[in-house]
């Protein structure tokens, strides 16, 4: 059975542009998919309608069967506790320290809402998992740091662990290393990963640098101009192909 | 080479001819700036004789009495207290009303405009007016005060909060959206603290404001200072008036120092 479940999922901005067109999907727990496409091919606004950030204009999208195109705002809520999602700025909530926006991974887990993640009320078992989470991308020494005196490097760490405070099912990555320098990035991503496997987390993560796809990715999905034209194991495809989806222009060009 | 005749010909004059509506324009507002004049009796024997008037004002009112100091001092407390709980409502109110009107915060467009609506009114009738209006419902003193500066930092913080949440970057709010938190905790936690600086900035104009606003609302009745300063005037005991304006002076100096100090140290 599948976890996800995308089906002719089709997203039209109100100024008539198409993002999306009839994409159709399905991913198995436990996957790891690498999303790719040119810009503007419409793989961010994918990942955006998987959490709702997008409302999409018509498809279904299943997550553990739960329909979320046309869930209300509380089944909504209740299905995005399942998904963290890791974005390329971090999008840390900036004047507040790295340990504070750990604890607001929980602010949707728990009924007591936001109380429960604030440092000054939170149980001591909440702030003890913070910690553990912080450590577990080894921030634990800058918990008390303001997230803006961080390095981009260290921000995402911290947005890592606010998304494995969530403890989520499925993990969503929108470029989570496009904003660091290669050496900070490949760090990131090994971290990343490295959690992903440890905790049997469904990914699906859009990348830029193609070597990082084909050496992290177990199955590609390419999307060109909304549509989507590749969907193969990882193990079958090399460079060449890919930098075909980046072509898109072109090519759609002389086959018009 | 060159066509001069063609370079001559579309060159741009050195002054484009102005349109009607500014000849219109410039006809009215000489027509109104003539007839002020006029109308207000500006002649130069009345400037003249205003020299000698405001003189002799000076001169009755030096050296200020202090033999009633200590019922303008406590004058001066009851402005005060109309400035700290005046302003202190006002801003607590101003946040959720700052969020009804921010179109990223706002439940639903209608309240939004609704809001938007009220603040604008908070701001536009002058706080005088709303004074006028308070001692109307609650009667004279300085509970009419506090309900005008209320409204009147309501108008000034409201609009400030609501514009600076407007200008907060999305991406922090939408990554707590994601984490399946409900509209109110995403607001708690990343829509307040991320502008909190910029609302600790607005609230210390605030409170400059109502400190200038709450002296003169004792003018018409809505207690404080103001009442004093009235009084004095009216009586022609100028050289207490002095003293009521020194005192006046000292404190809004003060306020504004202090304010300045702690703006510097939080942004």
């Amino acid at each position: 059975m599948s976890l996800i479940k995308v089906q002719n999922l089709t997203k039209q901005y109100p100024d008539g542009e198409t993002a999306l067109k009839d994409v159709s999907l399905e991913v198995k727990s436990g996957e790891g998919i690498v999303l790719l496409g040119a810009n503007g091919s419409g793989k961010s606004t994918f990942l955006r309608c998987l959490v709702g950030l997008e409302k999409a204009t018509s498809g279904k999208i299943l997550i553990d069967n739960q329909d979320i195109v046309s869930s209300s705002k509380k089944q909504l809520q209740e299905i995005r506790k399942k998904i963290g999602v890791v974005f390329q700025k971090f999008n840390l909530v900036n004047n507040l320290s790295a340990f504070q926006n750990v604890l607001f991974g929980n602010l949707g887990q728990s009924n007591k809402g936001f109380w429960s993640s604030l440092n000054l009320t939170a149980s001591s078992e909440e702030r003890e998992k913070a910690m553990e989470c912080l450590a577990r991308v080894s921030m634990a020494e800058f918990a008390d740091r303001r997230t803006d005196t961080l390095s981009g490097g260290q921000r995402q760490r911290v947005a890592i662990a606010r998304m494995l405070m969530q403890d989520p099912e499925i993990v969503l990555a929108d470029e989570p290393v496009a904003s660091l320098d290669p050496r900070a990035g490949r760090e990131v991503m090994n971290l990343l990963w490295e959690i992903i496997e440890e905790k049997g987390l469904t990914v699906m993560c859009i990348l830029h640098q193609l070597d990082f796809a084909l050496e992290y990715g177990e199955r590609l999905v390419g999307l060109q101009k909304g549509s989507l034209t590749l969907d193969r194991s990882a193990a079958n495809i090399n460079k060449k192909e890919l930098n075909w989806l980046y072509e898109a222009e072109k090519v759609v060009k002389n086959y018009a | 080479m060159l066509n001069q005749n063609e370079l001559s010909v579309n060159m741009p004059a050195r002054l484009k001819k102005p349109s009607l509506w500014f000849w219109l324009g410039s006809l009215v507002f000489l027509i109104f700036f003539l007839q002020g004049i006029v109308a207000a009796g500006i002649t130069s024997d009345r400037v003249m004789q205003g020299i000698f008037n405001l003189g002799s004002f000076f001169a009755r009112a030096f050296p200020p009495d202090i033999e009633r100091f200590g019922s303008i001092v406590q004058a001066m407390l009851e402005t005060i207290n109309i400035v700290v709980v005046g302003t202190s409502f006002g801003i607590l109110f101003s946040f959720p009303l700052a969020l009804l009107a921010s179109n990223n915060t706002s439940p639903h467009p209608i309240i939004r405009n609704a809001t938007r609506t009220l603040i604008a009114l908070f701001r536009t009738v002058p706080d005088l007016v709303w004074a006028l209006i308070f001692i109307i419902a609650v009667g004279l003193g300085p509970f009419a005060g506090i309900l005008a500066i209320i409204v009147d930092v309501m108008g000034f913080c409201g609009r400030f909060f609501s514009e600076r949440v407007e200008e907060l970057k999305p991406g922090p709010i939408e990554a707590l959206r994601a984490t399946g938190a409900s509209r109110v905790s995403v607001i708690l936690g990343s829509v307040i603290p991320a502008a909190f600086p910029s609302f600790v900035g607005s609230s210390l104009f605030a409170v400059e404001k109502s400190i200038r606003s709450a002296v003169v609302l004792g003018l018409v009745g809505a207690g404080g200072i103001g009442v004093e300063l009235n009084t004095s005037m009216t009586l022609f005991k100028y050289d207490e008036a002095l003293t009521i304006i020194l005192i006046i002076l000292a404190f809004v100096i003060g306020v504004e120092q202090a304010s300045s100090r702690i703006r510097k140290k939080f942004i």
